[in-house]
């Protein structure tokens, strides 16, 4: 990422569409992961975080509650933890998108989009 | 959900309710004779065109088989009205009559449609003439 | 020539657009019983449609954003999704109209009752989603849909009063048999039936599909400004028709078939069919439309894989909200309700929701770290301003009209 450049991370990064190094589209910025630096200071970012359990809190209410319920159901363990994208997967940022460096396959970020193609999609003839 | 509910209403709206005035009553009285000229203003129209062969497929067919049950579903609803006073009940039982004459003329033509007997077809829709006239007349009455 | 032919093709694209089961209905419902004093309706949401499809358009081809993508970044999860939600659940309703129209016009051509056609169109429709190329679907149902032109042939056929017709264009007065309240419902309709969000969904997304860069820009703007209002002008055409034939007779159109009656008039067995193939097309054509904009909307909003230019198995849960929706919709008409009914309720809620859609669009179409130079002129943020006002206060008046006219009744 470009370093330097100022920007506010909540206005510069939430909501904007995630694509892979492939040019296909993983995802939104659905919350992002801030850390304390262990000397004190200002929080640092330090992770990008997608799917239906970083969606559902922000979303509040029931609603939110049944998404990140749905995600959590996906996951393979019952960590509540969100999928992260750290940031050294992160290419190019600009203020229309967010570029990884890598495939969204290695990531193994979206099981809602596999759980969805095994079981009801990939079944259907002509998919 | 808002959608449904919506759609629902919009629907109840055209089932009977209770309704206490006069002027209600006589709203409801030339709605409903409104419904039924205008389904056999449709059959005239529809058949009067068939005759006289410009039109296909089953168009005349629905077309009156449509009016009808419009015609007679407006006028049942309306019958399932209490008038809310005598001066309504008399108003009542002067349409009562030529409404259901004019739901029966439609029927006869419905019929005669289904049977495809062009004789049949054009003395039943002569026979819509008639019963046109009275509701026309008794409309603007009501209205007026 | 190919280059004459492809515009040919997007505008006819855009006119089978514009026309769906609201125009038909609308149009119908009002000629016969306003003439021609509600044309205005038609002329400002043809406008604005145009305005606003142009901007949506450019965002598409500029931004390479299409509609729910904007309305996520610009308002935030919980504005958008609420937003989402409506515009899902009014698209649902708008699919079960044009599901039921379709199956209506069946029933017009067969005698069969339109019950019997319901599921069956579902699974053409679903079958267009799934299978049908974009391109293929665009062209094959905007030259089918071109059809409703016998509506204007049969304008010069009737016995046609221009004079009085035009008299009613430019006196917009309400009828005297007929009362405000429920001049305004229909007015209402008429705009809410040119302006039905999805349009514009689907307008941008179909950008997307079909990968739109700069280069594109007069392209679109061609078909935008010839395509939506030659659809105005068929919508008007339908109008005017059932002013001349239907309105002297005093028929309350209720039925498609009626809608249809000035052009047998006119043109015999020939032209109604023709008009009927018309129908046919156009209401299929937006039930896919429609069907398609439910799944462009939700893969927009989640950032999922989304769009008919990759195969199923690449867009998963895009393909499964399509297939979901069609379902739910079809059940929905198959309760017997009115499909024409439910269409004037899903014209006017329509309307209500306008603004949700159309205002990130305008927002983004000024924003310069999106569009670069290419953002709006002074002159069309004015003009679109001032249908924003006028959308803003639709949208107040529709939900009490509604309530107020028992849906037009």
């Amino acid at each position: 990422m470009d370093a330097g450049k100022r920007f506010s991370a909540d206005e510069m990064l939430l909501d904007r569409q995630i694509f892979d190094a492939d040019d296909q589209p993983l995802g939104k910025v659905d919350d992002l992961e801030l850390t304390l630096p262990d000397g004190g200071g200002p929080p640092v970012l330090t992770a990008i975080l997608c799917g239906p359990t970083a969606l559902g809190p922000r979303i509040g209410g029931r609603i939110g509650q049944w998404w990140a319920a749905v995600g959590r159901r996906l996951r393979p363990s019952d960590e509540p933890y969100p999928n992260r994208i750290p940031l050294d997967q992160v290419g190019k940022v600009d203020s229309t998108r967010l570029t990884l460096t890598v495939s969204r396959d290695v990531l193994d970020a979206d099981r809602m989009r596999d759980w969805t193609r095994d079981h009801i999609i990939g079944r259907i003839p002509g998919a | 959900m808002l959608c449904a509910l919506l759609v629902s209403a919009a629907a109840a709206g055209g089932c009977a309710g209770p309704t206490v005035t006069d002027g209600g009553y006589r709203a409801k009285t030339a709605g409903m004779l409104g419904d039924i000229s205008s389904s056999l203003a449709t059959a005239q129209l529809a058949v009067g065109l068939d005759l006289k062969g410009r039109m296909a497929l089953a168009l005349t067919d629905e077309s009156v088989s449509q009016a009808e049950s419009d015609a007679s579903s407006s006028e049942s609803s309306w019958e399932t009205r209490q008038p809310p006073s005598d001066a309504m009940l008399a108003l009542h039982d002067r349409i009562s009559g030529p409404a259901q004459d004019a739901v029966s003329a439609l029927r006869k033509l419905r019929i005669a449609v289904r049977r495809g007997d062009p004789d049949a077809i054009r003395t039943a829709l002569d026979g819509l003439d008639e019963p046109a006239a009275v509701i026309d007349r008794l409309s603007r009455a009501v209205s007026g | 020539m190919k280059r004459v032919f492809a515009l040919a093709l997007g505008v006819m694209t855009a006119i089978g657009g514009f026309v769906d089961v609201g125009n038909l209905v609308t149009s119908g419902i009002t000629g016969a019983r306003f003439g021609m004093s509600l044309t205005w309706a038609i002329v400002v949401g043809t406008i604005a449609m145009t305005l606003y499809g142009e901007m949506a358009g450019r965002v598409a081809a500029v931004a390479r954003r299409p509609v729910f993508h904007i309305i996520r970044e610009r308002l935030g999860v919980r504005t958008a999704l609420v937003n989402l939600l409506a515009f899902v659940l009014l698209s649902l309703l708008t699919l079960a109209a044009e599901l039921g129209g379709v199956a209506l016009v069946l029933e017009l051509v067969t005698g069969i009752n339109y019950l019997v056609w319901v599921p069956l169109i579902a699974a053409a429709v679903w079958l267009i989603v799934w299978r049908m190329s974009f391109s293929v679907m665009e062209n094959l149902f905007g030259v089918l849909g071109l059809c409703l032109v016998v509506f204007v042939v049969a304008l010069f056929v009737l016995p046609t009063d221009w004079g009085s017709l035009w008299h009613g264009v430019t006196h917009p007065w309400v009828p005297p048999r007929e009362g405000h309240p429920m001049y305004l419902f229909y007015a209402v309709s008429l705009l809410g039936a040119c302006l039905v969000p999805y349009q514009v969904v689907f307008f941008s997304s179909g950008g997307r599909e079909e990968h739109w860069t700069p280069k594109n820009l007069t392209e679109m703007r061609f078909n935008c400004v010839v395509g939506f209002p030659l659809g105005g002008l068929l919508s008007i055409a339908i109008m005017a028709a059932a002013a001349v034939v239907l309105q002297p007779l005093q028929i309350n159109v209720k039925h498609l078939g009626q809608v249809a009656l000035p052009v047998a008039r006119a043109l015999g067995p020939v032209g109604l069919s023709i008009a009927l193939v018309g129908f046919a097309a156009a209401l299929l054509a937006a039930a896919a439309e429609c069907a398609l904009s439910i799944g462009y909307s939700v893969g927009q909003f989640f950032g999922w894989s989304w769009g008919k230019d990759r195969r199923p198995r690449e867009a998963p849960r895009f393909h499964l909200v399509c297939l979901v929706a069609v379902i739910a919709a079809t059940a929905f008409i198959l309760t017997s309700i009115d499909p024409i009914a439910v269409t004037v309720v899903s014209v006017v809620l329509g309307a209500a929701a306008v603004p949700l859609t159309y205002f990130p669009v305008l927002v983004v179409a000024n924003d310069r770290d999106y569009m670069g130079g290419r953002v709006n002129r002074r002159w069309s943020n004015a003009l679109a301003t001032v249908f924003l006002v006028l959308m803003v206060v639709t949208s107040i008046a529709a939900i009490p009209l509604i309530f107020f006219t028992k849906a037009g009744q």
